[in-house]
């Protein structure tokens, strides 16, 4: 009846009328509702553009597929034929879900309204950000024409099955929603709230989806499920950082996977504001613009003088359209100190004045003030150094150098580590691993033989290593080499410029020996793959020794019971076997083991805390507690810290801050570190210190000559006395360490260097101006490539033109 | 073969020349997809001076086309392609992407010689297309530190011998109480590479092959050396001067030694070609 009725209030249409409207009405339903959103998903999949510029409106697979059906449904309508009732109820249905789907890509695109208006009008582009609003004028004018064809189809279905598309896209994203909630219950519960909502989002959700709800950020459009069930700005909260740490064991934000779906690792295009690589393992926390573009080190050694001398050379490199600074602190080897800094200013290589911290911090803060060219490098702590440099041009780079001299430390067998420099920390970006990885250029020459320690290095000859190291080979054991040095236990003598001899030796340490170790092991997961090794290295200790091993888990963990005790190895398996099964995750707060290792040693004088671990990046609750003992015990502990990796650690940096003599040692094979620091410690309480003195009758007797290396050493023994009167608590040994240090050219706690960019700059900040710079300079570098070749051009058509004359 | 049959083959072998000529590059371009991307990125991040291989690529392009007397494959030839094109796919999997590269080199030289291309007898475009790939940062990493070495133990018995006192401590020079580094940007692997490509160009323009063409790449080996060892010297002694020398004149001494290095082998070229053959 009903049909019969719309069928008599329609009026009788022209066949061919029919056929021309019918045509012209697919054709535009191809161009509108087919071909404009496969364009747009197509677009959008393989160039991100919208989700680089404004937000991801394809944040999951279900978003792509419920896209995507929009395309599927008018192509379906436009090839199907209806004339079966059955086939046209399905196709009523579906078209409501996909104007469900359709609604909720238009309500998130239209915020995009005015822009997309104003780009179609000014550049004429745009139009793939109208889609969902085309789609949906087309897709409403089918819905009228369905709605006539199947009148049958009742108000509440429609509205359910269109209101089932829309819950669809609105619910895509279920793992991200509950991450959000999850998050949010970690930041603000209670600690027992806390506690199961980081053990559920390390079970159930992931590094990557957390970087992606952090980028996506928590707006109504993004995700209003997790906006109405959290109610709370979490970006930027430090406690989310902490969080997230301890789930993941990576800081904010976290490093994404490829950005595009198809195609190009993020790391390929380091160019694009967004694409800047980080760097893994909390170096780099943040997507950085300014990155190290370079970096070369020129080491050499000299195994009779027992010096080594390493030139690093660094480059950073500034995309953006406007002046940046580098900021990063350099890990030493031991025994080694910055002895000069070169800044490239105008091509030009220019020596830095050395003066007091104060001075050198203050023009460099003045200067920069007005964007001239300077870089700093002061002391940030034991064997730590921080380089600062302004401006680094916009789309430019800024080329500086770093001399690095040291002493060789050789074991009892007369084998000593050749260590790298390498940043620990930095505000820039540095690429790790990936696609375009930086690579370190790695030269190591040493006169009398060198054997390499990193597979990544090559021996070109019996003297010389070469090789390229990306940052994470560097930072996972910056130990690159070892070298036999000549008459190891013999002093080194120098005469200086009085003609006066001076000796150098190793001084056993004062300290005794330890005999009772309490081993902290970190279960963050960066151990992850190296607990078996700790274990292995823990069943070989030697009963003779007082042990007590405590892991730090969320909770730390006595794995050994009766406290310090003897190291008997059914008690130690016992602990090992438990060791062997904990699982590495997230990031655990060591703080707290080391408390309780403080607690265990109580006392006792002989013993030593060993600590093994991941590095710390954020700052955990445990840390006040540290603090707290450490205030309260009665001696300084000595710690052994062995870390996996050279990167910055909050809780080394809260020992350094307490002035703490940490023997830190860096080696990703930490089972062999551990088994090798037993040995040390148990024959030497510390590490051996360098004791430079006027040589004795003795000392002239038995010492090496090395007078090639006199400067080096002469400014190794200045550096020995600064550390020396540093020590003591008079302030006329401060101003005496100053002048000392300054007359050297040494970066020690009290000096600094800065290059600034003319020298009358340097006397307005009490520095008085650097050695000229040609005192070491570049001497004949090559015309750049392309001068060469425009040259060789002009020869070419010289040629061609005197032979095309003479034919 | 009839006579008649003969004139069929012979009315068809437009037709099966073009495709014997096109059809194997046009593989070989789907083979050596992974290098050619790669060469594309390489080219697109420009580290260094890698995009100057454009300039010899073009070379090679330029004279391979200008050259492009091509007949029938010869057989033998093709076979050693194939072989070559098999050697480059293990290559491809195994071997760093530049090691791939030049055994795609090879292959392709294979190739042209096996489609009797004139310019694929010449050793000077062999060398042009490997000059084409980013060689410059890997010269520059393996050869530099030897060059260096040798540039200033050069120098300094050079300007010894000139009665300009002049110590060597590893590749610096300590003379008039300065050190004057010869650091990467001295090693001259710039200089050699641009040498080696303006020498190829010549010998292609030359049409050298052979025991000629080895002998004209010698002379500019040399050339080249010497250009570089002339450039230390003097830019060495105007360093340990009392006023700096700015980067112009850095820059106008290379060029000026470059130059002259150019006017040495457009001399040698200008010599009959007997002196090479």
């Amino acid at each position: 009846m009903e049909n019969a009725v719309s069928d008599a209030a329609v009026p009788p249409v022209p066949i061919a009328d029919h056929r021309q409207s019918t045509a012209t009405r697919d054709g535009w339903t191809v161009l509108c509702g087919v071909v404009l959103p496969i364009l747009a998903l197509v677009v959008e999949l393989t160039s991100n553009i919208c989700a680089e510029m404004f937000f991801d409106p394809l944040r999951s697979t279900l978003h792509v597929v419920g896209y995507a059906s929009i395309a599927a449904l008018m192509t379906w309508l436009v090839v199907c034929d209806r004339a079966a009732p059955a086939v046209l109820a399905r196709q009523h249905a579906a078209a409501h879900v996909v104007l469900g789907v359709t609604l909720f890509f238009a309500a998130y695109f239209t915020p995009m309204l005015p822009i997309s208006a104003v780009a179609i009008l000014a550049i004429g582009l745009g139009f793939l950000s109208l889609s969902p609003f085309i789609v949906l004028l087309t897709l409403i004018g089918w819905l009228r024409r369905l709605h006539r064809e199947d009148p049958a189809l009742p108000i509440a279905a429609r509205v359910g099955w269109c209101a089932a598309g829309l819950l669809a896209m609105v619910f895509a994203d279920p793992l991200g929603t509950w991450t959000r909630v999850r998050l949010h219950a970690a930041t603000t519960g209670t600690p027992v709230t806390r506690a199961v909502a980081i053990d559920q989002l390390r079970r159930y959700s992931s590094a990557d989806v957390v970087a992606r709800v952090f980028e996506e950020g928590l707006r109504p459009a993004t995700d209003p499920i997790a906006y109405c069930l959290t109610d709370a700005e979490w970006n930027g909260d430090e406690r989310l950082s902490r969080v997230v740490f301890q789930a993941f064991g990576e800081s904010l934000p976290l490093p994404r996977g490829p950005r595009s779906r198809f195609g190009f690792d993020e790391n390929f295009d380091v160019d694009g504001r967004f694409a800047s690589p980080v760097l893994r393992d909390g170096f780099a926390t943040h997507e950085r613009a300014v990155r190290l573009q370079r970096s070369a080190y020129d080491t050499h050694v000299d195994p009779v003088a027992a010096t080594i001398v390493t030139t690093w050379e660094i480059e950073f490199e500034n995309p953006r359209m406007w002046p940046a600074e580098a900021i990063g602190t350099i890990l030493l080897p031991a025994r080694a100190v910055v002895g000069g800094l070169t800044l490239w200013v105008d091509g030009q290589p220019r020596e830095a004045a050395f003066g007091t911290r104060s001075n050198v911090s203050t023009a460099y803060r003045e200067v920069t003030a007005r964007g001239r060219d300077p870089a700093l490098v002061v002391s940030d702590g034991p064997r730590r150094v921080r380089l600062s440099c302004f401006p680094i041009p916009p789309q430019g780079r800024m080329r500086m150098r770093l001399h690095v001299i040291g002493a060789l430390s050789p074991d009892p067998t007369g084998l000593a580590d050749v260590a790298l420099p390498c940043f620990e920390k930095g505000d820039f970006a540095v690429a790790a691993d990936g696609f375009a990885p930086v690579r370190h250029s790695v030269v190591i020459a040493g006169a009398l033989g060198v054997a390499r320690m990193s597979p990544a290095l090559r021996a070109d000859a019996e003297d010389r290593l070469t090789g390229a190291l990306t940052h994470a080979d560097l930072a996972a054991r910056p130990t690159v080499a070892r070298i036999a040095v000549v008459e190891p236990t013999r002093a080194r003598l120098w005469n200086d410029d009085s003609g006066v001899t001076w000796s150098a030796k190793a001084a056993t340490s004062a300290v005794p020996g330890a005999s009772a170790f309490v081993v902290v092991i970190d279960a963050s997961r960066g151990m992850d793959g190296r607990l078996r090794a700790v274990a292995d290295a823990l069943d070989a200790i030697d009963p003779r020794f007082d042990v007590a091993i405590v892991l730090a888990g969320d909770r730390p963990e006595l794995l050994t019971t009766g406290g310090i005790s003897p190291a008997l190895p059914t008690r130690v398996r016992e602990a090992t076997q438990r060791l062997r099964v904990v699982p590495c995750v997230g990031g655990r707060d060591n703080a707290a083991a080391l408390t309780l290792a403080l607690d265990l040693i109580g006392p006792r004088d002989d013993a030593r805390i060993v600590w093994v671990h991941a590095p710390q990046a954020m700052s955990l609750e445990g840390e006040s507690q540290l603090a707290i003992a450490l205030d309260l015990a009665s001696r300084a502990p000595r710690v052994v810290s062995i870390a996996t990796t050279a990167v910055a650690d909050s809780v080394l940096r809260g020992f350094r801050e307490a002035g703490l003599d940490v023997d830190e040692r860096v080696d990703a094979d930490v089972g062999q570190a551990l088994a090798s620091a037993f040995v040390d410690v148990e024959t030497a309480g510390a590490p051996a210190r360098l004791v430079c003195a006027r040589a004795d009758d003795a000392a002239r007797a038995t010492g090496l000559r090395v007078e090639h290396a006199a400067d080096i050493w002469r400014r190794l023994a200045v550096y020995d006395d600064v550390l020396r009167l540093l020590g003591t608590t008079r302030a006329d040994h401060v101003e005496q360490a100053q002048k000392l240090a300054i007359a050297a050219r040494l970066v020690t706690p009290v000096t600094g260097a800065v290059v600034l960019e003319t020298d009358a700059q340097y006397p307005r900040f009490g520095l008085s101006a650097p050695e000229p710079a040609s005192a070491e300079i570049s001497a004949a570098p090559e015309p750049e490539t392309y001068l060469m070749l425009a040259l060789a051009g002009l020869a070419l058509f010289f040629v061609r033109a005197r032979r095309g004359g003479g034919a | 073969m009839s006579g008649g049959e003969r004139v069929n083959a012979r009315r068809r072998a437009p037709w099966t020349v073009h495709a014997q000529h096109v059809l194997p590059w046009l593989m070989l371009g789907v083979a050596a997809w992974p290098t050619l991307t790669w060469y594309a990125r390489r080219m697109i991040e420009g580290v260094g001076d890698d995009r100057c291989g454009l300039a010899a690529l073009g070379l090679a392009v330029g004279f391979a086309s200008v050259d492009s007397s091509g007949g029938r494959v010869a057989p033998t030839r093709a076979r050693a392609a194939a072989v070559a094109v098999v050697g480059y796919a293990i290559l491809a999997r195994v071997a760093p992407p530049l090691i791939a590269a030049l055994a795609l080199v090879v292959t392709v030289v294979l190739l042209a010689r096996a489609q009797r291309l004139a310019v694929a007898r010449r050793p000077a475009w062999l060398m042009t297309c490997a000059l084409a790939l980013p060689v410059i940062a890997s010269a520059q990493f393996y050869l530099g530190y030897p060059l260096r070495t040798c540039v200033s133990a050069i120098t300094a018995q050079l300007l010894n011998v000139a009665g300009v006192d002049v110590q060597v401590e590893g590749t610096a020079l300590l003379l008039r109480g300065t050190r004057v580094l010869v650091d990467e940007p001295c090693s001259g692997v710039k200089t050699l590479w641009t040498s080696a490509l303006f020498s190829c160009a010549l010998a292609l323009r030359l049409r050298l092959e052979g025991r000629a063409a080895l002998r004209f790449a010698g002379w500019a080996t040399l050339c080249a050396g010497c250009a570089t060892i002339a450039r230390t010297v003097v830019l060495t002694l105007l360093e340990s001067g009392a006023t700096p020398v700015s980067e112009v004149a850095h820059v106008s001494v290379g060029l000026a030694v470059f130059a002259g290095f150019a006017f040495c082998l457009l001399w040698l070229a200008r010599r009959p070609l007997g002196r090479f053959a």
